[in-house]
């Protein structure tokens, strides 16, 4: 107890630290990490979502330039070379898409109508007493047109493949941004005052949605079209028709999930409006889910554009799409099956590169995943 | 990470060509199922090898009750196993048809003044379950065909093809049966009684098909509705008697697989038709049907389009005749288009499209066509000659060019002035579900515009349903429209109909007081039993056509065909040559089945 009494602190046993310098919190190292920046982080961690993107600026590139990329225009017509195999300087050389083709003929016709086109015999064989051969012929030298390329070969008008096939593909596209981008902002904006304001609101307009869905999508889709006729919009619009469904589904999820949180009734209790609060407040919550579903609803449209073109409700002629250009190759898939081939592999790599693409975009605006890796 | 991004291009790759395969499979698969049907039929085949069995795919049908069926499948179907009065067979000189009195005793006598035809009936007929048809069953199956109630769309033959005595008022309710021209004289006589006289192509063109063929008519009326105005005959294989006195017996009928027909030994044919037995498959996709044939297991095919370039140089590939040729319509009254109303714009239009290359390059087999009646149409029925290898069938040849570049745009100028000098918009519709109106749809925008400039004339292609193009045409709301006409081969005159002032359902803006005055005196009028005459109105109602443009006729399309190694024609050349339908086939050889 003495002990305590003894001490005693005077000014002077104190001593400044620092005097000359001001004391400031301790600096972050790096740099802030927003929401965008974070995804796009992850997105780039998830290497087949970057090879999917890849692939998908590539077929957009040739979109946008490949029809420029030959002499040929998309509806120049060559009565005389229709269903040209494809021949591609270079490759030719290894015999692949050199231009040949087999075909059966009569032997005696290798001497004379062929003479210089065959490449190769394939094999012999007999047909009610003439002697036949399988053959691969040159069509470019039968035709007498050597100095020609059809990259992709020619369809049943003598018309460039390769130009058909990219300005269908800017077609697809082009109907698929169309519709995906109207249900977006029919999808939202239901979606949005559909949740937003809930109760009776809510209730009637998701049973006209439930009404609007119980009728089988085709249906409604192929009676649309007859009565509007073939064409970039009606087709993109023919889509629009119950596709937003989805897409007002999940944002009113979205404003079920936030709008009873407290920085809404913040907000709300500083005054702000209904629209404000929409708008500003909750719907940019929901802008991972919106762009990934975007994502995923590209390659569905490019794909119900071809489903429909194979119904014959396809775009109007002579414009291609991917769709009428498989429509088109189907009928002759035997026998010139590079028409369906080189459409195939585009909307298949845009299938696949699509999905995988909306995969690593869910993963990066997925917000549990945060920091994890 | 390099490797990482390999693996991930080459699975890329991968699915790429699955994919691609799948596309494939989707094509081959069929096959498979079809080898399942296949097995199905042979497990039901009662003497599937070593019987002369003559198999082919043909579309599916809905129907085989002979007054109300629609389609060409379901009328050769029906003509196996149903009897007609009258048959067209090849001759023994295998060079030619001739007319084979089946059910009748031999071709009807005419009376004088052609109003009055009479059948007389073979003895010995029958039924599938043995009774007997005789001129009373023919009666009353000709009463049922014209019923008031059941309102028959097929009884037409009665009442628009041939005027038989009150036979419209009895269709409409307002005649009782024994005031109609059709009277059972005794069991073996059937008298047809006419309003006004036919020519024998007429009779010959009622009689050979299924819609005049015998029906059971007690089955017909068992299986009626209540309030009598439908039956169920024909719409099942238990409720159709399998043979009505035809030359084969349907013998399996399952509905959208395969139906099989054996020989009937009690036909009148029995000793002209030689294939015991007949099977035929619903499969309507081209490629599936030709590659079953290349698998020996069908022994027909047709080659359609592209198709046929892989079998260009067979051997084994013959053609059959067009019996429709494609034209395309044109509105010579529309309102969107006045231009169309100018005679030199559809001249211009007529000239400036090459045939040749829709022939050649697109249709492949087909033949150019600036005439509306296509080759088979026969001119004279009793020599089988062809209307277009007359003098006057060449004559409509030749007043005209398929293609001429230099005549079309000298009609284009002076139409482009009479419009004022302005661009013409000019709209094709088309069938967006019929390749070959869309393929050839193409080529005319392409070939116009770049013949007339495009900055003089602008082609719209627009794509629409066929019913709905047909609807436009009637109601006259249309620029143009395509259309492939058809009618019977023996009787080219009844083509013309479609051009007469009134039809019933106009599908075109010709009207010529000349051309119908013309129309009916070779349907009805002094000219029919005047051969000559008649094919020289055929050839004035076609120039008729031709200079006025109501219809732009395009192109008549051979079908090239392929018969499998066992069938062994009898024609005169080893060629065939459509005789009545496909059933010159019936006729020929068919080496057994192997065992």
């Amino acid at each position: 107890m003495k002990n305590e009494k003894d001490i005693k602190l005077t000014e002077r046993d104190f001593e400044f630290v620092q005097l000359e310098e001001d004391i400031k919190d301790q600096k972050f190292e790096g740099e802030a990490i927003g929401f965008f920046k974070d995804a796009f982080m992850r997105f780039r961690k998830n290497k087949g979502s970057l090879v999917a993107f890849i692939f998908i600026a590539i077929i957009a590139f040739f979109s946008i330039f490949g029809p420029a990329m030959n002499e040929y225009s998309f509806r120049e017509q060559n009565p005389k070379l229709t269903f040209m195999p494809p021949r591609i300087p270079g490759i030719e050389k290894l015999g692949i898409f050199d231009g040949s083709i087999e075909r059966n003929l009569r032997k005696t016709s290798l001497e004379t109508k062929y003479k210089d086109s065959i490449v190769k015999v394939v094999r012999e064989y007999e047909e009610r007493g003439t002697e036949m051969v399988v053959a691969r012929v040159n069509m470019y030298k039968y035709k007498g047109v050597e100095d020609k390329y059809f990259w992709f070969g020619t369809d049943y008008l003598g018309r460039d493949q390769w130009t058909r096939l990219w300005r269908g593909t800017r077609i697809s596209f082009a109907i698929a941004l169309l519709a995906v981008t109207v249900n977006l902002v029919i999808g939202v904006v239901y979606g949005s005052i559909s949740g937003y304001y809930g109760g009776m609101i809510d209730v009637v307009m998701q049973r006209i949605v439930e009404i609007l869905i119980s009728i089988p999508r085709f249906v409604i889709i192929i009676l649309f079209l007859l009565y509007m006729g073939a064409g970039i919009v009606p087709i993109a619009l023919s889509l629009v028709l119950t596709g937003w469904v989805g897409m007002n589904y999940l944002i009113r999820a979205q404003f079920y999930k936030y709008k009873g949180q407290e920085y809404v009734l913040a907000s709300r209790t500083l005054g702000a409006t209904d629209s404000r609060l929409i708008f500003r407040h909750i719907l940019p919550n929901a802008i991972g889910p919106i762009i990934t579903s975007v994502t995923f609803a590209v390659p569905v449209a490019i794909f119900s554009e071809s489903f429909l073109a194979y119904l014959g409700l396809g775009i109007q002629a002579p414009e291609p799409s991917i769709g009428v250009l498989l429509a088109e190759g189907q009928k002759e898939l035997l026998n010139y099956p590079h028409l369906i081939l080189f459409p195939a592999i585009v909307i298949s790599i845009l299938m696949i590169s699509f999905n995988l693409f909306g995969n690593g975009l869910r993963d990066a605006f997925d917000p549990t995943l945060r920091g994890q890796e | 990470m390099k490797r990482f991004k390999k693996i991930l291009a080459l699975l890329l790759a991968i699915s790429m060509v699955a994919v691609v395969f799948a596309g494939c499979a989707k094509q081959g698969a069929k096959t498979p199922k079809a080898n399942q049907e296949e097995k199905k039929v042979e497990e039901n085949k009662e003497a599937p090898k070593g019987s002369r069995v003559f198999r082919f795919a043909d579309s599916k049908v809905a129907t085989f009750n002979p007054h109300i069926y629609k389609t060409v499948p379901e009328r050769e179907s029906m003509l196996l196993f149903n009897g007609t009065l009258l048959r067209i067979v090849m001759n023994e000189a295998g060079d030619g048809y001739e007319i084979f009195p089946n059910h009748a005793k031999a071709f009807p006598e005419r009376s004088e003044d052609g109003k009055v035809w009479t059948f007389k009936i073979r003895e010995g007929l029958k039924f599938d379950d043995g009774t007997i048809i005789n001129a009373k069953t023919y009666e009353e199956s000709y009463k049922l065909l014209l019923d008031p109630k059941l309102k028959n769309p097929n009884s037409t033959v009665f009442y628009k093809d041939m005027f038989v005595v009150n036979a419209k008022k009895y269709w409409d309710g307002e005649a009782k049966w024994e005031e109609v021209g059709i009277k059972a004289i005794d069991d073996y006589t059937l008298e047809i009684t006419l309003e006004s006289a036919v020519p024998e192509t007429t009779i010959l063109d009622a009689f050979i098909f299924p819609t005049t063929s015998p029906v059971h008519v007690e089955m017909y009326t068992s299986l009626m509705n209540e309030e009598k105005t439908e039956t169920k005959y024909g719409t099942d294989f238990d409720k159709i008697p399998k043979s009505t006195g035809g030359p084969y017996i349907l013998k399996e009928w399952v509905r959208d697989q395969y139906r099989n027909f054996e020989k009937n030994p009690d036909s009148p044919l029995a000793s002209v038709y030689k294939v015991d037995r007949v099977e035929i498959r619903a499969i309507e996709d081209n490629e599936t049907i030709l590659q079953l044939f290349e698998k020996g297991e069908l022994d027909y095919v047709k080659l359609l389009g592209a198709k046929y370039d892989k079998y260009e140089e067979d051997p084994r590939v013959d053609f059959t005749p067009a019996t429709t040729a494609m034209f395309i319509i044109l509105n010579t009254e529309s309102k969107d288009n006045p231009a169309l109303q100018n005679l030199d714009f559809r001249k211009a239009l007529h000239y400036g499209i090459n045939r040749n290359v829709i022939a050649k390059d697109i249709y492949r087999t087909g033949k150019p066509a600036n005439y509306y009646l296509p080759s088979s149409y026969i001119a004279d029925f009793k020599t089988g000659e062809s209307y277009r290898s007359t003098p006057q069938g060449k004559e409509v040849e030749a007043y005209t060019e398929v293609f001429n570049a230099d005549k079309a745009k000298e009609y284009f100028d002076k139409a482009y002035k009479a419009n004022g000098s302005k661009k013409i918009n000019f709209e094709i519709a088309y069938f967006d579900t019929n390749e070959n109106v869309k393929k050839i749809s193409e080529y005319m925008e392409e070939a116009y515009e770049n013949l007339f400039g495009a900055d003089r004339i602008d082609v719209q292609l627009k794509a629409i349903p066929w019913q709905v193009s047909y609807d436009n045409v009637e109601k006259g709301d249309y620029q143009t429209g395509f259309a492939f006409w058809s009618g019977s081969r023996f009787e080219p005159w009844g083509m013309m109909e479609f051009f007469i002032s009134d039809p019933g359902r106009k599908y075109n803006t010709y009207r010529n007081p000349e051309f119908d005055k013309l129309y009916e005196r070779a349907k009805t009028g002094d000219l029919i039993y005047d051969k000559e005459g008649r094919i020289n109105a055929l050839r004035d109602m076609e120039k008729m056509v031709m200079n006025d443009l109501p219809i732009i006729p395009l192109v008549e399309v051979n079908i090239p065909i392929m018969f499998s190694d066992r069938v062994k024609l009898h024609s005169a050349n080893g060629k065939y040559f459509p005789a009545g339908g496909l059933y010159q086939v019936l006729q020929a050889d068919i080496e057994p089945l192997e065992e």
